[in-house]
């Protein structure tokens, strides 16, 4: 930049600050030719009209021709546009032939005929939507263009945000909970809004809050031609953030961002680019509102938390929250929720392996692989695949649980992944060999990374894995529909699919795996074996149901229930009794958990945790010197506790997160590797934190919980990728604030 | 890690061959978005550009393996290609019109949008580049807010300033553009 510009610039701002008058003495003195390109900047700056307040797409959406005044849409006038939205732009218009001019907003479209047909199919149901605080919908139809419209009531009123900038808070949360009646009320007919925000929620003169738009962005949403979004990314959960499926818990988080605006009078997510993990501040952070402190802050970031889960479970919960505070009583926000003890299943195998005596295996069968000569060959195969059988299944079953074998484990998984490759090119239509195979890389994928097992940490390497599992065992069972051990080891491979799915918090996609493995294994001869396995599948089914809130099909408790069943017609006598109280172990736990997780009914969780200890205890009798057995015991003894908490009963979670840690600790100690170890860690410490600072002992929860922030960060360091540490990184960093902020000052 | 995140990473350590790669990248899948929203074909989504550009980013970005730094890098390429996408696309209806009279695109014909926000893209465009030449960083500015959506704040983020700047500066380079679109 020249001197000459660096005058120009430093005069023109200086000018532009001031009112027009005071500019004067400040230009009288440069230099002539600096202050006629300054005079003449200025009279540009001064022009009233807008210019590039908007920015380009907003000029080209608004640019979008439209329906003139006067023009008809359907027996409808238009009188003039509304607004332009999202989807579309919003004209008022009269009804010409009714006996008073009824005024309505009709809605014009950009969509295709599908949307069209659609709508004719969904117009009865979100016309019997009927609820005072909701804008009704009237009709619908196609214009002349072929555009779809819908015809809506017309509501005359103030975006709730601007309406509420000046009431007293206890106003607000009385506006706001009108809001959630509305809401609650669509959700009851299964209908889900997916774009609350003040902008949808119109204040009439009289004070009534009206929610425009339910179920319209669905309505567009679904149309064949695009897989894009109806949604306000500042409003949006982090769930359609990232184009998951939505449910009443993404209407709870919107809610959330509106009583946040409401509370501070801005959004969460001004001013930062924003991510689907990124995590809201504190009301009374952002306001500097003393008022907001404590109840507000702990409600409304109970309905923004990242992971569905973790929200309020519905939006009477969290309605029901504001009106605890309302009336001055003890809110459930801070209660213990569920989801984050649930996503702790316990079942571990015995899978740890003798590293040594595999690496000299495997490097044998590297090398015999190299080996081209044609005469050899089949020779070779026979011989790679008596290895492969022997590595894979032989070695690994035959060698009991063995810490600090992580390192060695893998090496032993690339290798094996190589000549299982290898292996697989050669071994088409023959189905033993593919079974084998299918059934090779299942186990190698489990030491890879199935989470509730020791294993490696290497998700996606597992799922890359499990995927070639199961395109083999799939080919298997078309071509031998009848091969009862084809079946099964594809109920397993679709019930490993589902865990790795479920550890990346995508409940949908686990949950179909597993419906999948259930329904095979029903169909399956169900002799004891059959059985606990479909225990285990049913439990998986209940996870994936209540923390992804996938209720379509029935309820978690329902399959608990039926995994309770299953597992109980398993004899004590039978051979498979470990496994059998196993998974009575895990039912009730997972029952325990639900009970306490819906808050609702703590002596009957307890029950359930007491249940679960009871065959747990039996199962860690039947082999005392069973590692794998006293860490399931150990994390039940934390399970229990949760509920103990969530009951406020202290010293009782304390003394069962005690017992717990003395089985953890050591053998944590033992393998730091072993990335289940860190997380029943974290977990068992995060849980002592929450019984310590129930008891006010606020040195020792500090400590606890950082030991588990630590475990968390190390982890992360290992793999950034785990969904799960970040989100329990964030609970732990959370209580870390609860201990500052409930410990009393010190002088 | 996808080859956007992996670019956007080079870059930031220095590579400035990443950028034009990166470039190269985002132009199609963006116009692809863009042209939805310039063709009315799209199903309703949401219009603001920052919203357009986070479809984009969340589509092409592995959100694991990214900081916040490259995220704003990211927004700062996706500016750029907003603006070439609108001038190539204000271009070609030019080339459409030859012979009937040249008519200049211009965003912002509606009724109800002030007169004054109609412009000509291309002669925006060319202003700019004027103005790149004399204060670059106003021009970068215009490119992030304008083409990009981005807040006064989140332009300050992208280019580590105050906002207090960014907002001395915006107010420069409009007074500048106002003048050089004025007939």
């Amino acid at each position: 930049m020249t001197a000459f510009w660096e005058d120009v610039r430093a005069l023109f701002q200086a000018a532009a600050e001031r009112p027009a008058e005071a500019r004067a003495e400040l230009l009288r003195d440069a230099d002539p030719s600096v202050r006629a390109e300054v005079e003449s900047l200025l009279a540009a700056h001064d022009e009233p009209t807008p210019f590039l307040d908007k920015s380009a797409l907003q000029l080209l959406d608004a640019a979008d021709g439209g329906a003139r005044p006067g023009s008809m849409i359907g027996n409808y006038r238009v009188v003039g546009p509304l607004g332009h939205g999202g989807m579309g732009t919003v004209y008022l218009a009269v009804r010409d032939q009714a006996e008073f001019a009824q005024r309505v907003a009709i809605k014009v479209v950009r969509g295709g005929e599908s949307l069209v047909q659609r709508f004719r199919q969904e117009r009865q149901i979100l016309a019997a939507l009927e609820h005072p605080n909701i804008a009704r919908l009237f009709d619908g139809g196609s214009t002349p263009e072929g555009l779809p419209y819908l015809v809506m009531e017309y509501v005359e009123g103030t975006p709730i945000d601007e309406y509420a900038r000046t009431l007293p808070i206890p106003e607000k949360l009385r506006l706001f909970l009108e809001l959630c009646d509305a809401v609650q009320c669509a959700h009851r007919s299964l209908i889900i809004h997916r774009d609350i925000k003040p902008a949808n929620v119109l204040v009439t003169p009289e004070g009534v809050p009206k929610l425009l738009d339910f179920g319209i962005a669905k309505l567009v949403s679904q149309t064949e031609s695009t897989s894009t979004r109806v949604m306000t990314p500042e409003y949006a959960s982090p769930e359609q953030l990232l184009g998951n499926a939505v449910n009443t818990a993404t209407d709870v988080f919107s809610l959330g961002v509106l009583l946040f605006e409401l509370l501070t009078g801005k959004n969460p997510f001004a001013g930062v680019t924003r991510s689907p993990m990124t995590e809201a501040p504190r009301p009374s952070d952002v306001s500097g509102l003393r008022a907001l402190r404590g109840d507000l802050d702990a409600i409304v970031l109970a309905a923004l938390e990242v992971d569905p889960s973790r929200r309020y479970g519905s939006v009477e919960k969290l309605a029901d929250d504001v009106r605890r505070h309302l009336g001055g009583h003890t809110i459930t926000a801070r209660s213990a929720t569920f989801g984050y003890s649930a996503a702790k299943f316990v079942r571990r195998n015995a899978l740890a392996v003798a590293a040594a005596a595999v690496i000299v295996v495997v490097t044998g069968i590297a090398f015999a692989a190299t080996l081209h000569q044609k005469r050899i060959a089949e020779h070779r195969f026979e011989q790679v695949r008596s290895l492969a059988r022997s590595v894979v299944f032989e070695i690994h079953d035959a060698i009991a649980p063995l810490p600090g074998s992580t390192s060695a484990r893998e090496l032993l998984v690339r290798r094996a992944l190589v000549y299982l490759d290898n292996l697989a090119a050669e071994s088409q239509e023959n189905p033993t060999l593919q079974m084998e195979l299918a059934g090779a890389y299942m186990k190698v994928g489990d030491v890879q990374g199935l989470p509730y097992h020791p294993n490696l940490g290497d998700t996606a390497g597992a799922m890359v894995t499990y995927r070639k599992a199961l395109g083999i065992a799939r080919e298997v069972r078309e071509s031998e529909p009848e091969n009862v051990e084809a079946r099964r080891l594809l109920a397993d491979v679709h019930d490993r699919v589902g865990f790795v799915e479920q550890r990346g918090l995508r409940w949908p996609q686990a949950l179909e795996h597993h419906e999948q493995a259930r329904a095979i294994r029903e169909a399956l001869p169900r002799d004891d074996r059959g059985n606990v396995a479909l225990a285990r599948t049913w439990t998986a089914v209940g996870d994936c149901r209540y923390i992804g809130h996938l209720y379509k099909d029935g309820t978690p408790r329902q399959a608990y229930e039926a995994a309770l069943a299953v597992v109980s017609r398993v004899p004590a006598t039978s051979e498979v009794r470990r496994d059998a109280l196993m998974e009575l172990g895990r039912a009730h736990q997972h029952l325990g958990g639900y009970f306490s997780g819906s808050g609702h009914d703590l002596p009957r969780a307890i029950r359930h945790h007491d249940a679960a200890l009871h065959a747990l205890e039996l199962r860690a009798k039947l082999d005392p010197r069973d590692a794998v057995a006293r860490r399931n015991l150990a994390d039940q003894y934390v399970m229990k506790a949760t509920a103990q908490s969530a009951a406020r009963d202290g010293a009782g979670a304390l003394e069962s997160t005690t017992h717990a840690l003395e089985v953890l600790t050591p053998l944590a100690a033992a393998d730091p590797k072993n990335v289940e170890a860190q997380h029943d860690l974290a977990f068992a410490y995060g849980e002592q934190g929450r019984a310590l600072l129930l008891l006010e002992r606020f040195d020792e929860a500090e400590d606890v919980f950082g030991r588990a922030v630590a475990i968390h960060q190390r982890r992360l360091a290992d793999d950034p990728s785990s969904a799960e540490d970040r989100r329990d990184l964030s609970r732990m960093t959370g209580f870390l604030k609860d201990v500052q902020a409930k410990r009393p000052p010190s002088f | 890690m996808t080859q956007v995140t992996q670019l956007l990473r080079d870059w930031s350590a220095g590579r400035q061959e990443a950028r034009d790669e990166l470039l190269d990248l985002v132009y199609d899948p963006l116009r692809a978005i863009a042209e939805r929203h310039l063709h009315r074909e799209r199903d309703g989504h949401t219009l603001q550009p920052t919203a357009l550009v986070h479809e984009l980013y969340l589509r092409l970005i592995d959100q694991r393996h990214v900081d916040w730094n490259d995220r704003t890098h990211f927004f700062a390429v996706a500016a750029q290609v907003m603006r070439r996408i609108l001038v190539d696309h204000a271009r070609r209806k030019k080339s459409d019109k030859r012979g009937g009279g040249i008519t200049p695109v211009t965003i912002g014909a509606a009724a109800d949008v002030a007169a004054d926000e109609n412009f000509d893209v291309v002669a925006l465009d060319v202003a700019l580049e004027n103005l790149e030449k004399v204060f670059p960083q106003q021009a970068k500015i215009v490119e992030l807010r304008f083409y990009g959506g981005l807040t006064i704040d989140e332009t300050a983020g992208v280019l580590r300033v105050s906002p207090a700047t960014i907002s001395r500066e915006w107010t420069m380079a409009r007074a500048w553009l106002r003048r050089a679109l004025s007939p």
